[in-house]
Protein backbone atom coordinates (compact mmCIF):
# COMPACT_ATOMS: atom_id res chain seq x y z
CA UNK A 1 0.00 0.00 0.00
CA UNK A 2 0.77 3.43 -0.50
CA UNK A 3 2.11 5.72 2.38
CA UNK A 4 -0.32 8.20 1.99
CA UNK A 5 -3.41 5.39 2.12
CA UNK A 6 -1.64 4.75 5.49
CA UNK A 7 -1.83 7.93 7.03
CA UNK A 8 -5.23 8.08 5.86
CA UNK A 9 -5.93 4.73 8.04
CA UNK A 10 -3.65 6.02 11.14
CA UNK A 11 -5.92 8.98 10.80
CA UNK A 12 -8.76 6.70 11.57
CA UNK A 13 -7.47 4.58 14.20
CA UNK A 14 -5.73 7.32 16.46
CA UNK A 15 -9.25 9.15 15.79
CA UNK A 16 -11.48 6.35 17.91
CA UNK A 17 -8.71 6.32 20.19
CA UNK A 18 -8.68 10.02 20.97
CA UNK A 19 -11.91 10.28 21.97
CA UNK A 20 -11.67 7.69 24.46
CA UNK A 21 -8.08 9.43 25.68
CA UNK A 22 -9.84 13.09 25.40
CA UNK A 23 -12.86 11.95 27.30
CA UNK A 24 -10.93 10.58 30.10
CA UNK A 25 -8.63 13.38 30.18
CA UNK A 26 -10.93 16.05 30.16
CA UNK A 27 -13.19 14.33 32.70
CA UNK A 28 -10.38 13.86 35.05
CA UNK A 29 -8.77 17.31 34.68
CA UNK A 30 -12.20 19.36 34.57
CA UNK A 31 -14.86 17.86 36.20
CA UNK A 32 -13.40 15.52 39.14
CA UNK A 33 -12.78 18.80 40.89
CA UNK A 34 -13.42 21.88 38.43
CA UNK A 35 -12.20 24.87 41.04
CA UNK A 36 -8.39 23.45 41.86
CA UNK A 37 -6.04 24.93 40.82
CA UNK A 38 -2.74 22.33 39.21
CA UNK A 39 0.36 22.00 41.15
CA UNK A 40 3.37 20.02 40.96
CA UNK A 41 2.45 17.89 43.71
CA UNK A 42 -0.81 16.67 42.17
CA UNK A 43 0.16 16.12 38.71
CA UNK A 44 3.29 14.12 40.05
CA UNK A 45 0.59 11.79 41.98
CA UNK A 46 -1.46 11.36 39.04
CA UNK A 47 1.41 10.61 36.75
CA UNK A 48 2.52 8.04 39.35
CA UNK A 49 -0.35 5.71 38.26
CA UNK A 50 0.65 3.28 34.80
CA UNK A 51 -3.28 4.29 33.73
CA UNK A 52 -2.86 8.32 33.83
CA UNK A 53 0.71 7.66 32.64
CA UNK A 54 -0.45 5.82 29.40
CA UNK A 55 -3.30 8.13 28.77
CA UNK A 56 -0.94 11.33 28.73
CA UNK A 57 1.98 10.06 26.17
CA UNK A 58 -1.24 8.50 24.10
CA UNK A 59 -2.83 12.13 23.88
CA UNK A 60 0.88 13.68 23.44
CA UNK A 61 1.79 11.14 20.43
CA UNK A 62 -1.39 9.93 18.83
CA UNK A 63 -2.62 13.87 19.03
CA UNK A 64 0.11 15.55 17.32
CA UNK A 65 0.19 12.65 14.94
CA UNK A 66 -3.85 12.92 14.03
CA UNK A 67 -3.65 16.83 14.38
CA UNK A 68 -0.48 17.52 12.28
CA UNK A 69 -1.37 14.91 9.83
CA UNK A 70 -5.11 16.95 9.61
CA UNK A 71 -2.87 19.97 9.16
CA UNK A 72 -1.00 18.04 6.13
CA UNK A 73 -4.03 17.03 4.80
CA UNK A 74 -5.29 21.09 4.25
CA UNK A 75 -1.90 21.51 2.96
CA UNK A 76 -2.37 19.06 0.44
CA UNK A 77 -6.04 20.10 -0.72
CA UNK A 78 -4.74 23.55 -1.92
CA UNK A 79 -1.20 23.14 -2.34
CA UNK A 80 -1.00 19.49 -3.86
CA UNK A 81 2.78 20.01 -4.74
CA UNK A 82 3.76 20.51 -1.45
CA UNK A 83 3.32 16.59 -0.18
CA UNK A 84 6.91 15.51 0.45
CA UNK A 85 8.23 19.18 1.77
CA UNK A 86 5.02 19.06 3.76
CA UNK A 87 5.18 16.00 5.45
CA UNK A 88 9.22 16.18 6.47
CA UNK A 89 8.48 19.80 8.52
CA UNK A 90 5.45 18.27 9.93
CA UNK A 91 7.39 15.00 10.90
CA UNK A 92 10.08 16.94 12.38
CA UNK A 93 7.89 19.26 14.59
CA UNK A 94 5.98 16.15 15.79
CA UNK A 95 9.14 14.14 16.79
CA UNK A 96 10.28 17.45 18.35
CA UNK A 97 7.46 18.06 20.09
CA UNK A 98 6.81 14.70 21.17
CA UNK A 99 10.47 14.30 22.54
CA UNK A 100 10.41 17.92 24.26
CA UNK A 101 6.74 16.59 26.11
CA UNK A 102 8.27 13.31 26.60
CA UNK A 103 10.81 14.80 28.62
CA UNK A 104 8.00 17.17 30.66
CA UNK A 105 6.56 13.36 31.81
CA UNK A 106 9.37 11.82 32.96
CA UNK A 107 10.63 15.15 34.94
CA UNK A 108 7.23 14.43 36.70
CA UNK A 109 8.13 11.05 37.46
CA UNK A 110 12.10 11.96 38.53
CA UNK A 111 11.86 14.96 40.19
CA UNK B 1 -2.88 6.47 -9.08
CA UNK B 2 -3.58 7.94 -12.18
CA UNK B 3 -6.73 9.90 -10.77
CA UNK B 4 -4.09 10.96 -7.73
CA UNK B 5 -1.18 11.83 -10.59
CA UNK B 6 -4.48 14.18 -12.25
CA UNK B 7 -5.73 15.79 -9.03
CA UNK B 8 -1.35 16.63 -7.95
CA UNK B 9 -1.32 18.64 -11.95
CA UNK B 10 -4.47 19.91 -11.95
CA UNK B 11 -4.31 23.49 -13.08
CA UNK B 12 -6.73 25.57 -11.80
CA UNK B 13 -7.74 25.48 -8.05
CA UNK B 14 -11.06 26.91 -7.18
CA UNK B 15 -10.60 28.94 -4.11
CA UNK B 16 -14.11 30.87 -4.70
CA UNK B 17 -16.04 28.01 -3.80
CA UNK B 18 -14.83 28.20 0.11
CA UNK B 19 -17.84 31.15 0.24
CA UNK B 20 -20.01 30.30 2.62
CA UNK B 21 -23.22 31.25 0.61
CA UNK B 22 -23.11 28.10 -1.30
CA UNK B 23 -22.52 25.86 1.43
CA UNK B 24 -24.10 23.19 1.52
CA UNK B 25 -24.33 20.40 4.87
CA UNK B 26 -21.82 18.41 3.77
CA UNK B 27 -19.39 21.22 3.23
CA UNK B 28 -20.75 22.81 6.26
CA UNK B 29 -19.39 19.88 8.03
CA UNK B 30 -16.37 19.93 5.97
CA UNK B 31 -15.08 23.72 7.36
CA UNK B 32 -16.36 23.24 10.65
CA UNK B 33 -14.68 19.85 10.78
CA UNK B 34 -11.56 21.71 9.42
CA UNK B 35 -11.37 24.53 11.71
CA UNK B 36 -11.96 22.98 14.76
CA UNK B 37 -9.20 20.61 13.72
CA UNK B 38 -6.45 23.16 13.01
CA UNK B 39 -7.80 24.99 16.36
CA UNK B 40 -7.06 22.20 18.56
CA UNK B 41 -3.44 21.52 16.72
CA UNK B 42 -2.76 25.03 17.93
CA UNK B 43 -3.97 24.25 20.96
CA UNK B 44 -1.96 21.26 21.37
CA UNK B 45 1.63 22.64 20.62
CA UNK B 46 0.69 25.42 23.18
CA UNK B 47 -0.29 23.14 25.79
CA UNK B 48 2.97 21.16 25.05
CA UNK B 49 4.85 24.35 25.57
CA UNK B 50 2.76 25.26 28.96
CA UNK B 51 3.89 21.90 30.14
CA UNK B 52 7.12 21.68 29.55
CA UNK B 53 7.25 24.73 31.62
CA UNK B 54 8.44 21.70 34.20
CA UNK B 55 11.20 21.16 31.69
CA UNK B 56 12.69 24.54 31.75
CA UNK B 57 11.34 25.46 35.58
CA UNK B 58 11.47 22.24 37.44
CA UNK B 59 8.64 21.70 40.09
CA UNK B 60 8.32 26.04 41.04
CA UNK B 61 8.31 27.27 37.77
CA UNK B 62 5.02 24.44 36.83
CA UNK B 63 3.28 25.38 39.67
CA UNK B 64 3.83 29.11 39.08
CA UNK B 65 2.57 28.71 35.19
CA UNK B 66 0.05 26.53 36.65
CA UNK B 67 -1.17 29.20 38.92
CA UNK B 68 -0.73 32.22 36.44
CA UNK B 69 -3.27 30.18 34.01
CA UNK B 70 -6.01 29.87 36.86
CA UNK B 71 -7.58 32.95 35.54
CA UNK B 72 -11.25 33.67 34.01
CA UNK B 73 -9.60 34.44 30.51
CA UNK B 74 -8.44 31.11 30.27
CA UNK B 75 -11.40 29.50 31.36
CA UNK B 76 -13.19 30.92 27.95
CA UNK B 77 -10.12 29.29 26.23
CA UNK B 78 -10.53 26.64 27.32
CA UNK B 79 -14.63 26.26 27.26
CA UNK B 80 -13.58 27.17 23.40
CA UNK B 81 -11.44 24.34 23.70
CA UNK B 82 -14.19 22.18 24.74
CA UNK B 83 -16.56 23.02 22.20
CA UNK B 84 -14.47 22.65 19.65
CA UNK B 85 -13.14 18.77 20.68
CA UNK B 86 -16.54 17.79 21.36
CA UNK B 87 -18.01 18.49 18.08
CA UNK B 88 -14.91 17.37 16.19
CA UNK B 89 -14.82 14.26 18.06
CA UNK B 90 -18.44 13.31 17.47
CA UNK B 91 -18.52 14.58 13.80
CA UNK B 92 -15.24 12.33 13.37
CA UNK B 93 -17.52 9.41 14.44
CA UNK B 94 -20.17 10.30 12.03
CA UNK B 95 -16.99 10.74 9.30
CA UNK B 96 -15.61 7.02 9.63
CA UNK B 97 -19.24 5.49 9.74
CA UNK B 98 -19.24 7.28 6.37
CA UNK B 99 -15.79 5.85 5.11
CA UNK B 100 -17.17 2.35 6.29
CA UNK B 101 -20.01 2.81 3.87
CA UNK B 102 -22.34 3.61 7.22
CA UNK B 103 -25.19 6.04 6.40
CA UNK B 104 -24.13 7.66 3.46
CA UNK B 105 -28.07 8.22 2.51
CA UNK B 106 -28.95 9.78 6.11
CA UNK B 107 -25.47 12.16 6.31
CA UNK B 108 -27.60 15.07 6.51
CA UNK B 109 -29.97 14.20 8.90
CA UNK B 110 -27.07 12.60 10.53
CA UNK B 111 -25.13 15.98 10.74
CA UNK B 112 -27.79 17.28 13.20
CA UNK B 113 -27.35 14.28 15.14
CA UNK B 114 -24.37 15.39 15.81
CA UNK B 115 -25.18 18.91 16.83
CA UNK B 116 -27.67 17.73 18.96
CA UNK B 117 -25.63 15.10 20.94
CA UNK B 118 -22.82 17.96 21.13
CA UNK B 119 -25.13 20.26 22.52
CA UNK B 120 -26.21 17.96 25.20
CA UNK B 121 -22.53 17.23 26.38
CA UNK B 122 -21.80 20.95 26.22
CA UNK B 123 -24.45 21.72 27.97
CA UNK B 124 -23.37 19.12 30.90
CA UNK B 125 -19.39 20.36 30.50
CA UNK B 126 -20.35 23.99 30.71
CA UNK B 127 -21.25 23.69 34.21
CA UNK B 128 -18.12 22.61 35.18
CA UNK B 129 -16.57 25.22 33.60
CA UNK B 130 -18.63 27.96 34.93
CA UNK B 131 -17.55 26.63 38.42
CA UNK B 132 -14.20 27.42 37.83
CA UNK B 133 -15.21 30.38 35.83
CA UNK B 134 -16.86 32.03 39.35
CA UNK B 135 -13.57 30.73 41.39
CA UNK B 136 -11.23 32.34 39.35
CA UNK B 137 -9.94 36.02 39.65
CA UNK B 138 -9.58 37.94 36.28
CA UNK B 139 -6.04 37.85 36.62
CA UNK B 140 -3.78 35.90 38.70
Amino acid sequence: MKGSLWAWIWHRITAVLLVVLVAIHFSIMHFVDPTAVITFADSQMRLQSALYLLVDSGLLVLGLYHGLNGIRNVLLDYWPNSGRVATWILAVVGIVAAGYGSMALAAFLTQ
Amino acid sequence: MERADSARNRPVRNYADLNPRYYATGMWSHVLHRISGIAITVFLLLHIWEITSVVRGGAEGFTSKMSDMAAKVWVIGEWLLFLAIVFHGINGIRLILLDLGWGTRTHKRAFWVVFVLSAIIIAFGSYFFLMRFLAYPWSA
